[in-house]
């Protein structure tokens, strides 16, 4: 009885202790989900403040204009040779009449306003009539040729001669605005000096050399890519030597951006000069330097998704009496066609991103035409250029990251969408355009 | 690690023209009169593992026209390894070697290129491996990679090669559609047919219809007593039941040797060997 009773005492105990200790995991499950929750939570706070950012200091900035003007300015200094008669003896019938425009019935023009890339109002020629004397009557102010001013052109100031043979003033920022600048047009016989800018401040320029940095990019690393990796997946011996290889090529992964910019700018730019007699960074020198910083990170990804091909088509292949070839050719590139697309997006999203390697091997000059022989600029470094001046031009940065960000979105996706579509392809069998041959 | 380009022996004289014997000319066995011989084994012995690995033991042995030849034995015996040597796909393992010979109509085998030799002697695996690719594509592979362009040309052998392996009729609406796509048995079938476009002398099959059920099986068995009279057979199974079906000669391996070699009824019914005679009434497998 007595030991019954010490058996329960005990059973109760234990269930207590069980009982309490089921309270005590509790509490520290609870701590740690907590702790997880608040730690992902902070993640995703801080993904969404950067974003939020960018996006709203960005978006003002990010117009046509923006995109399609380079970043220097272009000005002309034009005026008028004769003096002109002007209002009844021409005829300005063919203007188009527009609402937000103000015309100058002497001069034969409308002017508009619109916004420069950094939010400031400006004020351009919209309208000119045929007959109109800055249709084809302004000359340059240095060689004397005539010039015809486009929309592009914004003005910046104009100084008219009265018929009493005053000068008037009025610049493009004039509180008045449009309508300033045509009273004091009209109150003139002709233009005595005149400055027109184009806008400046766009990435036109930018835009297309990272494009074209994208290309050369692609073009160079993914066939050394494909071809590292299919050496080292097939063709390489397992000895120390090429174990040694690999886990070089696993740490250069590991290797800052700059150092690559430095070693590319040391290297790929005299060679270059010396071959094309280009002086300093271009596309080139830059797309090789992204090529040497990509090449470990494209060989490990085509070689991952080269081993995963079923050895025995491979050997089906070459038990055919095909030749390694190709066996590359119609097998292994058409079965790991998922890493190497992957690795192109990696390659594409690589050149948009990186800006320190780049300063180096490329420049950061930001030139008006692309050209490949001479130093260009990338988006990455295009921000890295105008936040480095001393008044860093935030929203533009921003906006120029708006668009990185949409391109990396979509390549994020793409990359998501490629396994998909590759794998419904497999399934549906492979169309191949082979029409059914007759008995 | 498989080394799959690796061919390490280089071709020893393949710069030497080679006037392959057209299979008449084949000269006939000294122990079976009757019988032509188109593979010749000559104390072979063949290694893994840089020479660790003795996997083959002296292997004397001769493969006959027109005939099939069933390898058989317990599993790790080596069949496999020897059915590779015939194609010469061994070599594609990294740290494998060999010594002895294998005359190929006789010839050493290492006198042809690979792609030589692979076009005569083709090979049908134990897993059935379609191309991903459409089935026309799959049996047209071996012939374009030939060089072989003319589509008439291409359209007669596909045609004539899925005929051949009794699939024609089952796919003949859907030659574009993936081999892959393809029932079990009907890709083992592909796989011969993808071998017989390229009317090789030798067809090496390695457990063909280990991964298929008993009614593809019978097909493929039914196919291989068919092909006999246009191919020369080596066909490694591990039913002894269907060794007996449809192979005329019958080789007994153990542990990488050869213990028996004979004619299949005769190896059945009298076997010479003690060995032969557990394996055959299953004292052990
Ligand atoms: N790639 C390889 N590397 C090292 N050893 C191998 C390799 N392939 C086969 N072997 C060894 O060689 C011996 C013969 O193998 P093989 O595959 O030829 O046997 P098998 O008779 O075909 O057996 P099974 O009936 O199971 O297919 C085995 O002991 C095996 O372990
Ligand atoms: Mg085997």
């Amino acid at each position: 009885m007595s030991k019954n009773k010490n058996n329960n005492k005990k059973s109760i105990s234990l269930s207590d202790i069980v009982s309490r200790n089921i309270k005590n995991r509790r509490f520290k499950d609870y701590f740690t989900n907590g702790i997880t929750s608040i730690f992902s939570f902070l993640c995703v706070l801080i993904l969404a403040l950067v974003i939020g950012y960018v996006l709203v200091e960005g978006s003002p900035y990010l117009t046509t204009n923006f995109i399609t003007t380079n970043y220097a300015q272009s000005s002309v200094t034009l005026k008028t040779e004769n003096d002109f008669v002007l209002g009844e003896n021409r005829d300005y019938s063919d203007l188009m009449r527009y609402e937000d425009t103000v015309y100058s019935d002497k001069w034969g023009i409308g002017i508009k306003s619109k916004k420069d890339n950094d939010q400031n109002d400006i004020y351009y020629i919209s309208e000119i009539s045929v007959n109109s004397p800055f249709n084809n009557e302004m000359i340059r102010a240095d060689d004397r040729t005539i010039f015809q001013v486009t929309p592009d052109f914004y003005i910046n100031y104009l100084t008219v001669r009265t018929e009493e043979g005053t000068y008037v003033t009025v610049f493009g920022n004039d509180d008045g605005g449009a309508e300033a600048i045509i009273s004091t047009l009209d109150q003139g016989i002709a233009i005595q000096d005149s400055d027109f800018k184009t806008l400046g401040g766009g990435i036109r320029s930018s835009l297309i050399t990272t494009v074209i940095l994208i290309l050369f990019t692609i073009v160079f690393s993914l066939p050394l890519g494909v071809g590292g990796a299919i050496y080292l997946a097939y063709y390489a011996k397992n000895n120390r030597l090429t174990r040694i290889l690999r886990s070089l090529v696993d740490m250069s992964s590991g290797i800052p951006s700059i150092i690559f910019g430095l070693v590319g700018a040391a290297i790929f730019i005299p060679i270059m000069s010396s071959m094309t007699g280009a002086v300093g960074g271009n596309v080139i020198t830059g797309s090789l330097t992204l090529t040497l910083i990509l090449l470990p990170t494209i060989v490990k990804t085509v070689e991952e998704s080269i081993k995963a091909i079923n050895p025995s088509l491979i050997q089906g292949s070459l038990a055919l009496g095909a030749s390694n070839f190709q066996t590359i050719f119609k097998i292994i590139i058409p079965n790991s066609l998922d890493g190497i697309l992957n690795a192109a997006i990696l390659s594409i999203g690589r050149a948009i991103g990186e800006s320190a390697a780049l300063v180096f091997a490329m420049g950061t000059l930001i030139t008006a035409t692309p050209s490949l022989t001479s130093s260009n600029t990338s988006l990455a470094v295009h921000i890295w250029y105008i936040l480095s001046g001393e008044h860093p031009a935030y929203g533009q940065a921003c906006a120029i990251s708006i668009m990185i960000l949409c391109v990396v979105l979509v390549l994020s996706i793409i990359s998501k969408v490629i396994p998909i579509l590759l794998n419904r392809r497999k399934k549906k069998g492979a169309k191949q355009n082979v029409k059914p041959i007759q008995k | 690690m498989l080394n799959l380009f690796k061919n390490k022996k280089k071709d020893v004289n393949s710069d030497v023209n080679n006037e392959m014997l057209s299979n008449d000319e084949l000269p006939y066995s000294n122990e079976y009169p009757n019988e032509q011989v188109m593979f010749e084994v000559k104390n072979f012995n063949f290694y893994y593992d840089k020479k660790s690995k003795l996997a083959l033991k002296d292997i004397n042995l001769e493969i006959f026209k027109n005939k099939v030849t069933a390898f058989i034995g317990p599993s790790g015996c080596g069949k496999s390894t020897l059915l590779r040597c015939f194609d010469r796909m061994n070599e594609l393992i990294q740290d494998s070697s060999y010594d002895g010979q294998i005359l190929y109509k006789n010839k050493e085998i290492h006198s042809f290129n690979t792609i030589e030799l692979r076009s005569k002697v083709g090979m049908v695996f134990q897993q059935p491996n379609p191309f991903p690719m459409s089935i026309y594509n799959n049996v047209s592979y071996g012939p374009k990679c030939q060089g072989l362009k003319d589509k008439k040309e291409l359209d007669k052998i596909v045609l004539n090669s899925l005929k051949d392996v009794g699939l024609y009729d089952e796919v003949s609406d859907r030659l574009n559609i993936s081999g892959s796509s393809l029932s079990g048995g009907q890709q083992q079938r592909l796989c011969i047919a993808r071998c017989i476009a390229m009317s090789p002398d030798v067809i090496l099959m390695d457990e063909p219809t280990s991964a298929l059920d008993p009614i593809a099986t019978q097909k493929i068995e039914e196919l291989i007593k068919k092909l006999k009279e246009k191919y020369t057979i080596i066909i490694v199974t591990h039913n002894m039941q269907q060794a007996a079906r449809i192979s005329d000669y019958t080789a007994f391996f153990m542990l990488g040797e050869l213990v028996e070699f004979n004619k299949t009824e005769e190896f059945f019914a009298r076997p010479k060997n003690k060995k032969s005679e557990d394996y055959i009434t299953g004292k052990f497998s």
